[in-house]
């Protein structure tokens, strides 16, 4: 992490009233919504050159670069041990231990905190075709809806996935809804107590 | 909706609180891209398979 810090010799007042006592910081050409540091994964700098401070996220662990060179392009066995180094072409990592990624937050982890600096690598979830899921419902007489339950996502013939917003029994099962393609909510389909899907 | 490809990392740039269980966000895996879930940001560190490398020497 680099910080350039550059400042004007301001002169020094004696028992200053608070107006006095103040600066203005302007900094410019800063995007400050981007992160400090060059956030890389290992891949994204394999077989080229890498400089000392280089800091990537292997696998569990965090690895700084130590010695500049041209990484391989086999990605080494990294250790999660705090300061142990790893040989990468003709430069050398050392670890900052590990940095485990946490679980996707599709997992039971939806309105929750997240601190800066967490790490994740979100999974796809699993999901079923609008079609095999309201097979069940086609497979009894006189044919039924299906129950859908909150995060249930289905996949619509038009390619579209659908997640659903709201518990319910969808009320046929014969004719597909004409479901968005765009982010949008469905509205409720067929009778009061129907799922929504998004 | 588009769903995780699950081959790319982020790192929560701002931290805050995660939208909705349901609402799944569209993450954009371009490097460096950001994506909104609730009041969380979270940016994109590239590629990787995650499986469980860990080891102590």
């Amino acid at each position: 992490m680099i910080f350039d810090l550059f400042a004007d010799v301001q002169p020094t007042t004696l028992d200053p009233e608070a107006s006095e006592d103040s600066e203005t910081l302007n900094i410019s050409g800063s995007d400050v919504g981007v992160p400090i540091i060059d956030l890389l994964n290992w891949i994204t700098v394999s077989g080229s050159y890498v400089a000392v401070g280089t800091v990537v996220f292997p696998g569990s662990t965090a690895q700084v670069c130590v010695d500049d060179g041209v990484t391989g392009t086999v990605e080494p066995d990294f250790s999660d041990v705090i300061g142990e180094t790893t040989p990468d072409g003709s430069a050398t990592w050392a670890s900052l231990g590990v940095a485990t990624p946490t679980e996707t937050r599709w997992t039971g982890r939806g309105v929750s905190h997240v601190p800066p600096g967490s790490i994740i690598l979100p999974q796809r979830p699993l999901y079923t075709t609008w079609f095999d899921f309201t097979q069940a419902g086609r497979a009894t007489f006189p044919v039924t809806g299906v129950a859908a339950s909150i995060g249930v996502i289905i996949q619509a013939s038009n390619g579209s996935f659908q997640v659903c917003t709201q518990n319910g029994t969808t009320n046929t099962v014969e004719v597909e809804p004409a479901f968005l393609t765009t982010w949008d909510h469905l509205p409720l389909r067929g009778h009061r107590s129907g799922p929504a899907w998004a | 909706m588009t769903l995780p490809t699950g081959s790319t990392y982020f790192i929560a740039t701002t931290g805050g609180v995660t939208g909705l269980l349901q609402v799944i966000p569209s993450f954009n895996n371009a490097l460096h891209a950001n994506t909104n879930d609730g009041s969380v940001v979270w940016t994109s560190i590239g590629s990787g398979d995650y499986s469980d490398r860990r080891h102590s020497r």
